[in-house]
């Protein structure tokens, strides 16, 4: 059994295929630069990306609670260091097992501000968002959404209605969560997987 | 006008299948599958040759295999060749649970794109450097086996019915292959004996190798991202 012949019948000069390779391998080059890592990986050396619109394409999609989160202008205000308030309004802990996670929420009228400080042992995936009692979850507003240890600042209420976190341990050991927060608090509501129930302030001693 | 017609027509399957960049299981599919539980024959099946008909960088590849091959019996023997590769890989990976990295795969996957332009255009002649093609196509064939068993195992298969679902994912790609196939060689058979073949032969092997470059590119870029 005989290798069968395939290559071009009339191959092309070595003069012709370097070039041709070149070619191919400039034009591959400028493909991937340009057009490639900007819409798939966000990386733009040439701003070829930016001026087609491109770099778009590899930003991870909002979600609708967090594109009615970015609208707002003024809502939190983060600090590195816990704010220090005259007295704090309640202070709340929990330990969240492996996966397992708790929505608190505080009932804060509009423009009302809250000062708050919370800390966990260990990196806890959030959701800082907010449901209008006007209108409910439907309208519900995002306005952070991260992984972190610790959040302090300020809390701009857009709104009447119930304001707070998410939070869910995402690593294989329990984490502790322990929150702050200081301000005209009218009420605190406690989510476990989605079943609200009311809880009292425990301001610290 | 007429005997352009049909390189048009190929260089616009490409383009077409281009889309399919970004060549993975859709999350769509994912998230069947994930229900799926015990044997699906019909399900896999279908997911298999999706992935082929899908999959530029595999349609590439076959275009490459083929684009000389004037008989019909060098097609089945290379064809052959490629999918005892790719279904030794595939199946053992999944079995036997082991795998490569996806980006990595997929890189060798693009330059099996461009070796075969490669070696279209006399390339490995001119340099003096004799591989059996048959040997090279099995060889690929066991890569292009391995990024399909790392698609697999990222659908997270369910132990209940493994090797039903396996299999029948398997014989899916030969259907995708075949179906792929026919097509490319009936164009290929079009083109051929019309005088634009061999000038268009020169660019379309080196438009080919600029494809598996920008595989390449895209997926080393993923790999060294990630």
């Amino acid at each position: 059994m005989t290798d069968p012949d395939v290559s071009t019948p009339t191959a092309p000069s070595g003069k012709k295929l370097l070039i041709g390779s070149v070619a191919a391998l400039a034009a591959a080059g400028v493909g991937v630069v340009g057009f490639v890592l900007p819409a798939e990986f966000g990386i733009d050396p040439l701003g070829i990306g930016n001026a087609l619109g491109l770099t778009e394409l590899s930003e991870p999609g909002l979600n609708e609670e967090q594109i009615r989160g970015n609208k707002r202008v003024g809502v939190l205000a983060l600090s590195d260091q816990p704010p220090q308030p005259e007295a704090w309004s309640d202070r709340w802990q929990i330990t969240l097992r492996p996966y397992e996670a708790i929505e608190l929420k505080y009932t804060l009228a509009e423009k009302a501000l809250l000062d708050f400080s919370w800390t966990a042992t260990a990196p806890l995936y959030y959701d800082l968002h907010s449901h209008p009692f006007d209108g409910g979850d439907a309208l519900t507003e995002t306005y952070s959404l991260d992984t972190l240890s610790q959040m302090h600042g300020r809390y701009v209420a857009q709104f009447t209605g119930l304001h707070g976190w998410y939070w869910q341990n995402r690593t294989m050991s329990d984490v502790t969560l322990t929150i702050q927060a200081a301000g005209p608090i009218e009420g605190s509501t406690l989510f476990e997987m989605g079943v609200p129930s009311e809880r009292e302030l425990t301001p610290p001693e | 006008m007429l005997r352009w017609a049909l390189p048009l027509l190929l260089l616009g399957l490409l383009l077409a299948a281009d889309s399919a960049l970004a060549h993975d299981i859709s999350q769509a599919d994912r998230a069947a599958v994930a229900r799926i539980e015990g044997p699906a024959p019909g399900a896999f099946l279908y997911l298999g040759a999706k992935h082929m008909v899908t999959g530029i960088d595999h349609i590439l590849f076959l275009i490459g295999v083929i684009f000389f091959l004037y008989r019909l019996r060098d097609v089945v023997i290379y064809v052959t060749m490629f999918t005892i590769g790719h279904s030794l890989t595939l199946m053992g990976g999944v079995l036997l649970n082991t795998g490569a990295n996806a980006y990595i795969v997929d890189a060798i996957i693009g330059f099996s794109v461009v070796y075969k332009a490669f070696e279209n255009l006399g390339g490995f002649r001119r340099l003096g450097i004799a591989i059996d093609t048959r040997t090279a196509v099995l060889v690929f064939g066991l890569f292009h086996g391995l990024g399909l068993a790392t698609k697999v195992r990222d659908l997270g298969l369910s132990d209940d019915g493994l090797l039903v679902n396996l299999i029948s994912f398997n014989i899916g790609v030969e259907v995708g292959q075949v179906a792929v196939l026919a097509v490319v060689v009936t164009l290929f058979n079009l083109w051929r004996p019309t005088r634009t073949f061999a000038p268009g032969a020169f660019y379309a092997n080196l438009a080919l190798m600029a494809g598996g470059f920008v595989l390449m590119g895209y997926q080393l870029t993923g790999y060294f991202n990630s």
